[in-house]
């Protein structure tokens, strides 16, 4: 009896789950493409050697641990095969192509890993590597170079040959003793030992007193020379390119990867040589005849943060735009502005059509004007070594790109900071950003305020601020010509606001600083006060626990632009659970070892405004990364679970109760009884690399909870699933009512729901939702070693008709029974009057 | 009947003229052919008026009357929102609101020399039940905003008096 009451249940939830899918919207093939796109990138290159035969491509590794195939005529990625980056074990040291260019060795790891690739597809020739193990190979004294495995063991140079039958050790010792060893690019067996240059072949020192030697051919040196604003590579002393013009684009320190020449067939001595180079910034640049032939922006593999922002208003649509403004006119000179605006309209029509209009502005020329549903937007990227790209969010295009210099990441791996100071919603003004970062010289905060649809800087560009920022904020209200300022709370608490004219504005602000290391978190109130602002500690709470081990591992809090449309949630007798909605408050987690446990996570729900703990769950022997998304009454992280060994997700829900303590205004001053917590954890089958919420503009549209895995893939998981009131606490019947699915504690990873289908994006770090100009849709950016973008509509597209709406057909039927009800109607007429006739 | 066969139609064939001998046969004891009609014609000698209201009261209860029947259709149709039971809710709330409209229509021939507001009264009163069983009926059906739930979506967000922002110290 008991089991067939058990399969009715389970049968029952399979019902509930399959409608919950049949609701999920996936892809159609058609579809594939047109609203996405992706972006591969490999990184910031290690090493690079031409193929010796053609030259017609180039190995590269990458700092991302990325092994490559760039085709040297457009930069296109031929192959890629991505490694993992273990410290201990994968990252790879060596990159050599065999002679006849048929495969590529790569050695990894501390005991010298030798693989082998085949050159045309990447795929591995051997399952196993060739291993070498030996006392005396270290870390970073030891190279392979052509059949050379070379160490240096105190003053002592080992060269052991990997081809020969038995291991062939040869000894060198040095004159001197030099600590590290370099490899020379562009010839095999010749290597730097400290600033000699020694030939493997015969053990013989071939240059002496060499700072740094690039790259190495045909036994002399390539260098590159920097000479006024041209640079020039040089071989020996002969001149082999100039490059005259550097693109701003891309930071002028250059360094030469590899070299391929070959003699001039109608100037005999004179070599034609192909460069690959790379900058500081990680931009990959292959020169070849003194012209620049393409430029990779590898430093989009590293995204720091983003921002997306919608585009300007076209100059008709601004037109009209600035006429609503006037508002308080009277109405003889509203009628005068309206005659007049639409007298201008009628005549840049007509000198449109006569090729006679005014010059489209910049942002037409270059397609950036606002389309209907605000989906076309431009995505401003600040990347870790301080370049920032300004990327249409449509077609990918990098509209413009600027190179930051001084501009590095916080220390407590804090990424830099980008601020919307104004949106494009105020028509004749511009946009305007800024990015906040720390001066890699002073360590002195750094602001650079710009146009995020130009690019252009605005107010003189980059500011050096004469402090270290300890804490930056956006002000909640905007100032003089609808500009939001900046406030800057620096090492000693003073408080700065940017610009200075907002400085009253910051009165009664609060502010927290979480201590990272040893978990003390201080809030602060700004008062202003004789035209001076000043921050004052109002609370202080310590959540290291005893000896501090308790590290906070992430701090999560609400998206600022996030807008809740519903209050409450109806349960199954009609009534209201209110939500929980406190825009004060922030997710802490907290990891560190136990004697007991091993590993202990904590997580607590702090109103940064009163320093109150809202509520706190402890989760013992688990282990970050912990994954955190917090928005309106919910919380959702990840983390993973070392007693069962699986991944887990935990999400949290905050209701206030039936009643409202007050439906207006909310305070987190006065004493609001503490909220009713619903908490469920589930089984999640794959390890999350980033978490985040979809977000719409005006919050009508559900919440979906998109996750991105360590394969690759981004899931878009409905809020139903991992809604915490699925337990076994409300009887089954209820939760039918209230829509609610029965616990199942495994999450399912649907295929459906994966927004990237095959466009997978390799090690994802993060995800970045924005809202469009439509209530359905989201837009959504994922980023990692590649990019990729595409909209996302959890509540599928109730505001938009199908692509594949046939208004044809609907025109024609409709046009069509109007016309004929109207000769029918005359048919009638004609008809009557015959019968009255007769 | 009498009257019936009084009439003589044009075509009118008599088939049973055995009916008519029933009469021939003398009437049993103590019957008085007279007796009933002599009664009725006393009636209407009496007043004309007392039939007029007696029908009157009879459309003025035919409301009330109707009730309990209303109810035993209401309990049948189920709290299931399905087409037979919206267009039956539908229905008895149209029906008493059209007769409350129609009042006077209604009781326009009775009011010959009459008054009649106290019939027109409870006709009123019987339809307002009628109303409020279907009012109820929708109201148990789920039809009606009586709950906090309904009026969620007209809820505005709560204003907040305190801003916030901080993080991570940035030294």
């Amino acid at each position: 009896m008991k089991n067939s009451f058990n399969l009715i249940n389970k049968l029952a939830s399979f019902l509930i789950i399959c409608l919950v899918f049949a609701s999920v919207n996936a892809l159609f093939e058609d579809q594939i493409g047109k609203f996405d796109w992706r972006q591969r990138y490999i990184g910031k290159i290690k090493f690079a050697q031409f193929d010796p035969v053609t030259a017609d491509r180039a190995f590269v590794v990458t700092e991302e641990n990325v092994l490559a195939t760039l085709s040297s005529r457009n930069g296109d990625i031929l192959w890629r095969r991505i490694l993992e980056t273990d410290e201990s074990r994968g990252l790879v040291r060596f990159l050599y192509v065999n002679k006849d260019s048929k495969s590529v060795m790569r050695r990894t790891g501390e005991e010298a890993d030798v693989f082998e690739y085949v050159a045309n597809t990447g795929q591995q020739k051997t399952a196993t590597s060739s291993k070498i193990t030996a006392g005396w190979i270290t870390k970073d004294k030891c190279l392979l170079t052509g059949n050379s495995f070379v160490c240096l063991v105190k003053d002592q140079l080992l060269v052991l040959d990997l081809l020969a039958n038995q291991n062939n050790v040869r000894t060198k010792a040095l004159d001197s003793p030099a600590n590290d060893i370099k490899l020379i690019l562009g010839q095999d067996g010749f290597i730097q030992v400290g600033r000699q240059v020694i030939s493997l072949s015969d053990l013989r020192v071939v240059f002496e007193n060499r700072k740094l030697v690039n790259v190495f051919m045909d036994n002399s040196l390539i260098q590159l020379v920097k000479e006024n604003n041209e640079i020039k590579i040089k071989m020996d002393e002969q001149e082999l390119t100039t490059l005259a013009d550097l693109p701003e684009t891309i930071d002028n320190n250059l360094n030469i990867l590899c070299v391929k020449c070959k003699p001039k067939k109608d100037n005999i001595g004179q070599l034609a040589c192909r460069f690959l180079l790379s900058t500081d910034d990680g931009a990959i640049v292959l020169v070849q005849q003194s012209k620049i032939k393409w430029i990779r922006e590898e430093a989009l593999t590293r995204i720091d943060s983003v921002e997306l922002l919608d585009l300007t208003l076209s100059d008709a649509q601004g037109a009209i735009e600035e006429e609503l403004n006037n508002q308080d006119a009277d109405i003889w000179s509203s009628l005068y502005r309206r005659l007049h605006s639409q007298y201008g309209m009628v005549k840049n029509i007509v000198l449109h059509v006569l090729g006679l209009g005014p010059p489209p502005s910049f942002s037409e020329r270059a397609g950036l004007v606002r389309d209907d549903f605000g989906l076309h937007k431009m995505m401003v990227i600040v990347t870790e070594s301080g370049k920032m790209f300004g990327i249409d969010s449509v077609s990918g295009k990098q509209h413009w790109v600027r190179i930051l210099p001084n501009f590095t990441r916080f220390p407590n791996d804090q990424s830099m900071k980008v601020l919307v100071q104004r949106t494009s919603k105020y028509y004749p003004l511009s946009a305007q950003c800024a990015v906040i970062a720390r001066d890699k010289e002073t360590g002195n905060g750094i602001l650079y305020e710009f146009n995020p649809i130009s690019g252009q800087p605005i107010n003189g560009g980059i500011k050096k601020l004469g402090y270290k920022i300890q804490q930056v904020s956006l002000l909640h209200k905007s100032g003089e010509n609808f500009l939001r300022a900046i406030l800057f709370i620096d090492d000693k608490n003073g408080v700065h606001v940017q610009p200075e004219t907002s400085l009253a504005m910051v009165d009664g602000f609060f502010f927290y600083v979480a201590n990272k290391n040893t978990g003390d978190v201080t809030g602060y109130q700004i008062q202003f006060e004789n035209n001076e602002a000043t921050s004052l500690p109002i609370w202080s709470l310590n959540l290291g626990g005893t000896d501090n081990e308790q590290k906070i591992t992430a701090i999560a809090a609400k998206n600022t632009i996030e807008r809740v449309h519903s209050q409450g949630r109806v349960l199954a007798d009609r009534s209201v659970l209110y939500k929980y909605i406190n825009p004060n408050l922030i997710a802490i987690t907290t990891e560190g070892p136990d004697a007991v446990h091993k590993n202990i996570l904590n997580v607590y729900l702090v109103d940064v405004v009163s320093g109150s703990i809202v509520f706190s769950i402890n989760h013992r022997r688990v282990k970050g990364p912990v994954k955190i998304v917090h928005s309106e009454n919910w919380l959702v992280y990840t983390f993973y679970n070392e007693k069962i060994r699986r991944n887990e997700i935990t999400s949290i829900e905050l209701y206030e109760g039936k009643t409202q303590t007050n439906s207006t205004v909310w305070s987190s001053l006065n004493s609001t009884p503490l909220p009713l917590v619903e908490r469920q954890t589930f089984i999640i089958s794959s390890s999350v690399a980033a978490l985040r919420e979809t977000i719409t503009e005006k919050g009508i549209t559900n919440k979906h909870v998109l996750i991105g895995m360590h394969s690759g893939a981004v899931s878009e998981m409905s809020w139903a699933l991992l809604d915490p009131r699925r337990h076994s606490m409300i009887s089954p019947e209820k939760q039918r009512e209230e829509g609610i699915i029965p616990y199942i504690p495994e999450l399912p990873l649907q295929h459906e729901s994966i927004i990237n289908y095959n466009q997978t994006v390799s090690k994802i770090s993060g995800i970045y939702t924005a809202p469009s100009g439509l209530e359905s849709t989201c837009l959504v950016l994922v980023y990692g070693l590649d990019l990729f973008v595409t909209r996302v509509s959890p509540s599928k597209t109730f505001d938009l008709l199908k692509e594949d709406f046939d208004y044809f057909l609907i025109s024609t039927v409709l046009i069509g029974l109007t016309s004929a009800s109207y000769i029918v109607k005359h048919l009638a007429a004609k008809k009557a009057i015959k019968q009255a006739w007769k | 009947m009498s009257k019936l066969s009084s009439k003589k139609f044009k075509w009118n064939l008599e088939f049973n003229t055995k009916s008519n001998k029933n009469s021939d046969y003398a009437s049993p004891p103590g019957y008085n052919l007279s007796a009933g009609q002599h009664h009725s014609e006393v009636a209407r000698d009496t007043d004309q008026s007392q039939l007029i209201i007696k029908k009157s009261w009879d459309v003025a209860l035919g409301p009330v009357k109707g009730i309990p029947m209303n109810l035993l259709i209401m309990y049948m149709a189920g709290n299931s929102i399905s087409i037979f039971p919206i267009m039956m809710v539908g229905m008895s709330l149209i029906r008493p609101l059209k007769a409350i409209f129609t009042t006077s229509q209604t009781f326009k021939s009775f009011e010959i020399n009459q008054n009649i507001a106290l019939q027109k009264f409870i006709f009123f009163i019987g339809n307002l039940i009628n109303i409020g069983l279907a009012l109820y009926k929708c109201h148990s059906m789920g039809l009606l905003p009586t709950h906090a739930s309904d009026w969620l979506a007209f809820v505005d967000p709560q204003q907040r008096i305190e801003f916030s922002d901080g993080g991570i110290s940035l030294i």
